[in-house]
């Protein structure tokens, strides 16, 4: 796990688990607030694409894990593709420099132990989707009025696809989250000189 | 029946599916009266049952006895977690993006590929072990 974020060419510390762990609320803070304008616009077959770029732009700036950057190191182990073309002047604006991966790429890949938390962390994920992917199944299942509720234009079709789109999210962001928010305080890289 | 060799695990698993699908799949195209889809329904539920609690069973007792074990668990649930992942979005692109039809047959049949692949996962990978003397 890296203990720093580069946002917009900024350099964040996030060795203090506290702060990782208001980054992982704030981040689950935001696709809830995103999934309840889901729930609540009548078209959610057009805003459902948004909640997911939402999970893709979080993956890809903050978490990690399923997408190269952000504070966990890719599940698979590999280096980002490197394109010999410069990088659009629209990302030299924001300040998102592609990550120099080194020699083999040696910086996206995990060590044994690193291996070990992302297994574990997997497994723990695990448990918690199984019993959220029964949710939608009862709804489904039990909930027979197509109308759900008299006071919100909401059908049973209607919330069944935000739960999934929330299941979605979950399963794209929970494993990253769980590591975020159980790995203790990292070291600071610049220790005092005695 | 003795499942040390990885050769009648992985026949077990691919038999499980089968059934799996089987049960799925097996009324639909049939075209034959209600009593009679029915009766090919129950065989299969009961083949399928018989099956699962086999496989549970087989993939439960080859868990957690040591640090080894753990690993090779959460590895699998790791790797479970990637293809589920995988599957059940594409499946829910394809019901509800293609046909725009209530996903019920994918979140039934998701569901049991959710609980059943991390056992599968290590069924199918876990070498031959040695019989007990």
């Amino acid at each position: 796990m890296n203990a720093e974020l580069v946002f917009f060419g900024r350099r964040v510390s996030m060795a203090p688990r506290n702060r990782r762990r208001i980054l992982v609320a704030l981040i689950y803070l935001f696709l809830a607030g995103m999934l309840v304008a889901a729930y609540s616009f009548a078209a959610w077959r057009a805003f459902s694409p948004y909640v997911i770029w939402s999970v893709i732009i979080a993956c890809r700036l903050f978490l990690g894990g399923y997408a190269p950057g952000g504070l966990v190191k890719p599940f698979n182990g590999k280096a980002p593709k490197q394109f010999e073309m410069p990088s659009p002047l629209l990302a030299l604006r924001l300040r998102l420099y592609p990550a120099i991966p080194g020699a083999d790429g040696e910086a996206y890949r995990s060590d044994e132990r690193e291996l070990s938390q992302r297994d574990r962390a997997h497994y723990r994920a695990y448990q918690v989707l199984g019993a959220s992917i029964v949710v939608p199944w009862f709804v489904l299942s039990l909930l027979s009025d197509p109308k759900l509720f008299g006071w919100s234009a909401a059908t049973v079709d209607h919330l069944c696809a935000v739960l999934l789109l929330a299941i979605l999210a979950l399963f794209f962001t929970l494993p990253q989250a769980i590591l975020l928010w159980t790995e203790p305080d990292m070291e600071s890289e610049q220790q005092p000189i005695s | 029946m003795r499942f040390e060799s990885r050769a009648r695990r992985r026949w077990l698993v691919v038999l499980f599916y089968v059934a799996v699908a089987g049960l799925y799949c097996g009324g639909r195209f049939v075209h034959a009266s209600a009593a009679t889809v029915i009766w090919i329904e129950g065989v299969c539920a009961a083949f399928f049952l018989t099956l699962f609690i086999i496989f549970t069973w087989i993939a439960g007792a080859a868990r957690c006895k040591d640090e080894r074990e753990i690993q090779r668990v959460n590895h699998a649930h790791a790797l479970a977690h990637r293809i589920f992942v995988g599957i059940f979005a594409a499946a829910l692109w394809y019901v509800m993006g293609f046909h725009k039809q209530l996903p019920n047959p994918v979140i039934g049949a998701g569901y049991m590929l959710f609980i059943t692949l991390p056992g599968t996962i290590l069924l199918w990978t876990e070498p031959d072990m040695e019989e007990p003397q």
